[in-house]
């Protein structure tokens, strides 16, 4: 006993020792921003949501969502409730609120094709309960993407009840009990599925949060088109926002041939340490980005796109430009014919070293450390995956024969009529046709078929169904053009068409490849159908 | 004294006849954001025009059995207008939103035999502050001298999700929703009258009905269009997916379930014949269903979709109506387009029911 007290006592005291000499841990969210937050919550909301003693505002302070999520309640709350308030008072709103009652990395990572605005998105893995009751309106990721305990879900549901009075009318609710099922067993699920309080969330908040400026480079596919190497530079302008600049050249992937340079300025913030929201001008074209942050903050993807046409756009992986990124961020085309000199364009950070691809002889055309232009020639008759190494880095391959197969993507693609007059312009749908190998075993569909990249094939459109071919949907719904976009019709009903209607269409998008003496062919559904009314930030 | 009855009765009884026969017959239709239109129908053409003061989009038309008032749901579920069909002059209003602190939907009115009552079937949510609540759906009974702020005399509780209310010829209220209940509206007692969510039919799943359209003006029975499968047959057998008309005398109050035909079509109304004999239904397509067969007789492409079918009360005129601003109109016996009647400066119809009266 004599003994452990001061043993114990000098433990404490290292402890608190301790505790005082390291730097106490700058918070993500700053006592500043903490203080306006509060504030505009007060004096926006406080008149319905009432505060309560322990500083929480009814409703508004146990629920999770993320900066979109956040912008549309506040946009229901102006539209439904009569909320009068300022715009940049609801921007700042939107990042308090995603700053301090955000998801984490992790929590949006199942989602983020939605939150991105991809096009054509069928959402895979949904609970069949869950998205017959949820997501027959609106995505499921809009369900996904929120964080709130049981009662909060049913007072959701009460929102819902009370807003739209066909909820329990129409297919797919009409026949069960609909209210008894969202109020009981749906919002028990998604409470446990997706409640307020997670580690994740509460790791998130503890760890840094990374600022974003400095030199990036960037890579991406735009299907129909060809890949993208470029650069974005990032400037810090406070309070988590950022000016950009942006130099971006795109090869196009079957000729090898460089094509267009996008070049601009831009603005973006930083929501919930992560979510890396921008807008840019680019060759005159308004672009929007809605990127994620790796949780280390040196490496981002995402889509960039037209900010009119949210479906025109391009996947990115963006790399910070620092020593420990280096490597290959991409290889165009990842595929090689034998006997056939190719040129091949590789991508990355902080490229060095020797260049080679076992098998092929490759002569060095072009070369800086973040793109490598190379003509390879493998010998005649090799097949099989190979690799191409970069100094130390490697990436995979594939040299091959012949094309066995092609395939059309997406299998399933949606466009949508528009124009005419209207305020909703067309929504066109693209498709790429992608050759592949058999691969060893000579199966088509078997795990070791080799994607060959995109191919330049011939695009036709055909009626999907007898039932289209009786509304000569083909005639009608629209065209496809050389490079896989098909444009649809124009909206509205059209007297030339059977009962007078709109120019939708049930198609099937085939492609035809010409290899030599053979034709290849390949097909995919594209509904052509009518405009959405409302292009909310979360479908 | 039991002559007497008979007299008066054989004394209605043509009365009845004489009014059909003599007077003219009118159809009233509403359509967006505040029309109601007297339609002389077989002269193909409008009428009177009236306005719905306060109004968005008028759906459901309940007469008043003197063929005088039309009672007009509008203002998306929220309000009952009773309109004079002579002079146009708002003669009833229930603005349901009648509690401070709710908002209440009403799927579905009709009105007593006398006239004296509207039942409502009204769907509430309280409205709190910084939360919604939904409740329990009720009838809501008003008096038709209620005046224009008319609240509810009696209120019920009843099941959810119903759709489509009317009365029987008895003064029985009848609701269509997950079951076919008989409600008594003094009491707001109500039982199962015809059961479709766990129906007793053999081999047939459940079925689904979303009936909103009262054509009963001329025939005095309801019909609609209802769907389910056979479960005995094999589930890529196109037939196994029927169609049937689900109909309900509203003198005798019998129900009759008469399937017509197989694989999937979409129709969303339908009306009897006067005879019985025959039944039309509409969507993109108008349908002849002869009922002694059963089968579809005839089929013809309609120019557009149409959400109503109704007919003349001499049974020669099959009319259907909803969605644009036309009511289209049809021989009964060969489905041949006979007329039209575009409404002034085409309106939205949208989801607006016809009504048939006779003055
Ligand atoms: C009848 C169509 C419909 C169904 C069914 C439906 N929703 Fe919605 N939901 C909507 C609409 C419309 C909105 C947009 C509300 C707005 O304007 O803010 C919405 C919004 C939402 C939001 C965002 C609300 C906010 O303010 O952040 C969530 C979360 C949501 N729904 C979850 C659900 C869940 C959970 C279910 C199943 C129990 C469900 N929805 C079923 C139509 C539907
Ligand atoms: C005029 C009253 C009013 C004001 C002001 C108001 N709200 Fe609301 N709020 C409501 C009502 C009513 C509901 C419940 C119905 C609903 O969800 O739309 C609600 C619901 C909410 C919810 C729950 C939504 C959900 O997803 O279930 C949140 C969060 C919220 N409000 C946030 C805010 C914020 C933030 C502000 C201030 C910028 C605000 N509200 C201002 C009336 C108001």
């Amino acid at each position: 006993m004599k003994f452990i007290a001061p043993i114990l006592s000098i433990l404490l005291l290292t402890a608190g020792l301790s505790a005082c000499s390291e730097a106490p841990k700058k918070s993500n969210v700053s006592e500043a921003e903490k203080v306006t937050g509060r504030t505009l919550v007060s004096d926006n909301c406080s008149g319905c949501h009432m505060e309560a003693e322990d500083g929480t505002f009814s409703r508004i302070s146990f629920i999770r969502k993320t900066p979109e999520g956040w912008d549309m309640n506040i946009a229901r709350m102006m539209i439904f409730h009569g909320l009068e308030i300022e715009p940049q008072d609801r921007r700042a709103l939107v990042k308090y609120l995603a700053d301090t009652q955000g998801l984490a990395p992790s929590e949006t990572a199942a989602h983020r094709d939605i939150l991105e605005r991809k096009h054509n998105v069928i959402e895979q893995g949904v609970d069949p309960d869950l998205a017959a009751m949820c997501a027959r309106c609106h995505t499921y990721a809009r369900v996904a993407l929120q964080r709130r305990d049981k009662a909060e879900w049913q007072n959701l549901v009460h929102m819902h009840l009370g807003q739209w009075a066909s909820i329990e009318y129409q297919m797919l609710a009409r026949e069960r009990d609909w209210r008894a099922d969202a109020l009981g067993p749906v919002a028990e699920k998604l409470g446990k599925l997706y409640p307020l309080k997670t580690t994740a969330w509460t790791d998130w908040q503890k760890a840094e949060w990374k600022d974003m400026s400095g030199s990036w480079y960037m890579v991406g596919h735009v299907p129909g088109i060809g890949d993208m190497g470029g650069s974005m530079t990032v400037k810090a302008a406070g309070e988590g926002k950022y000016q950009t600049a942006f130099n971006m050249t795109f090869t196009d992937d079957n000729t090898g041939a460089e094509g267009i340079n996008l070049t601009g300025m831009g603005k973006s913030i930083v929501h919930t340490g992560y979510e890396w929201r921008g807008t840019a001008t680019l060759n005159d074209v308004k672009y929007r980005q809605i990127w994620a942050a790796s949780p280390d903050g040196n490496r981002m993807t995402g889509r960039f796109f037209k900010k009119d046409h949210p479906e025109d756009g391009m996947t990115i992986t963006a790399w910070r430009n620092i020593p420990e990124n280096n490597g290959i961020m991409s290889i165009v085309p990842a595929a090689l014919k034998a006997g056939k000199a190719t040129e091949i364009v590789i991508s990355g950070l902080n490229l060095s070293g020797d260049i080679s691809i076992p098998g092929a002889e490759v002569t060095v055309k072009q070369a800086s450390d973040s793109r490598i232009v190379i003509s390879a020639l493998a010998q005649d008759g090799a097949t099989g995956p190979a690799k191409i190494t970069v100094g130390n880095d490697s990436a995979p391959l594939a040299i091959y024969l012949q094309v066995d197969y092609l395939k059309v993507t997406p299998e399933y693609g949606i466009s949508r009529v528009g124009g005419g007059g209207g305020p909703i312009p067309k929504v066109a749908a693209q498709f790429e046709a992608v050759g592949y190998t058999f691969g060893p075993d000579g199966k088509q569909g078997t795990d070791d078929d080799v994607n060959l990249g995109r191919l330049p094939v011939i695009w036709q459109v055909d009626n999907y169904s007898p039932a289209a071919a009786a509304m000569q949907d083909v005639k009608y719904a629209g065209h496809i053009t050389e490079n896989g976009t098909f444009i649809p019709a124009v909206a509205g009903p059209n007297p030339e068409r059977k009962y007078g209607t709109n120019n939708a269409g049930d198609l099937k998008v085939i492609a035809s490849y010409h290899n030599g003496t053979r034709t290849l062919t390949a097909e995919a559904h594209l509904i052509a159908t009518v405009q959405r009314w409302n292009n909310p930030p979360i479908m | 004294m039991v002559k007497k009855l008979i007299i008066l009765s054989m004394m209605l009884w043509g009365m009845a006849l004489l009014s059909v026969s003599s007077a003219k017959e009118y159809m009233i239709v509403g359509a967006r954001p505040d029309k109601l239109y007297v339609i002389d129908i077989k002269a193909r053409k409008v009428e009177k025009t009236f306005t719905i003061p306060d109004s968005t989009a008028p759906q459901n038309i309940v007469i008043s059995p003197d063929g005088k008032i039309a009672y007009v749901g509008t203002n998306h579920l929220r309000s009952i207008v009773g309109i004079d069909l002579e002079s146009g002059d708002v003669v009833f209003r229930a603005d349901l939103d009648y509690k401070d602190d709710e908002r209440t939907w009403n799927y579905g009115f009709d009105i007593s035999p006398d006239g004296s009552e509207i039942y409502s079937y009204d769907i509430p949510t309280k409205i709190y502050l910084d939360r919604f609540e939904s409740r329990e759906p009720r009838l809501s009974v008003f008096k038709t001298n209620g005046g224009l702020e008319a609240k509810p005399v009696r209120e019920f509780p009843l099941p959810r999700r119903i759709h489509l209310l009317m009365v029987a010829k008895s003064g029985a209220l009848y609701a269509m929703g997950w079951d076919f209940y008989k409600v008594d509206v003094q009491t707001g007692k109500y039982e199962v009258a015809y059961p479709l969510r766990n129906w007793t039919q053999k081999n047939l799943s459940q079925p689904d009905a979303l009936a909103f359209w009262p054509s009963w003006d001329n025939n005095g029975i309801f019909s609609t269009p209802i769907y389910y499968a056979r479960t005995d047959m094999a589930e890529n057998n196109m037939e196994r997916y029927r169609t049937g008309l689900l109909t309900l005398d509203l003198k005798t109050e019998k129900f009759d379930l008469i399937d017509f035909q197989g694989a999937p079509e979409i129709l969303f109304s339908s009306v009897l014949h006067p005879n019985r004999k025959t039944a039309y239904a509409a969507y993109n397509t108008l349908l002849k269903i002869d009922l002694e067969k059963p089968h579809t007789a005839k089929r013809i492409d309609l120019n557009h979709t149409y959400y109503q079918t109704d007919i003349s009360a001499d049974g020669t005129e099959v009319y259907v109506g909803g969605t644009t601003c036309d009511v289209a109109i049809y021989d009964s016996t060969d489905l041949k387009h006979i007329g039209e009647v575009k409404l002034p400066n085409c309106p939205d119809m949208g989801a607006t029911v016809l009504r048939m009266i006779h003055k």
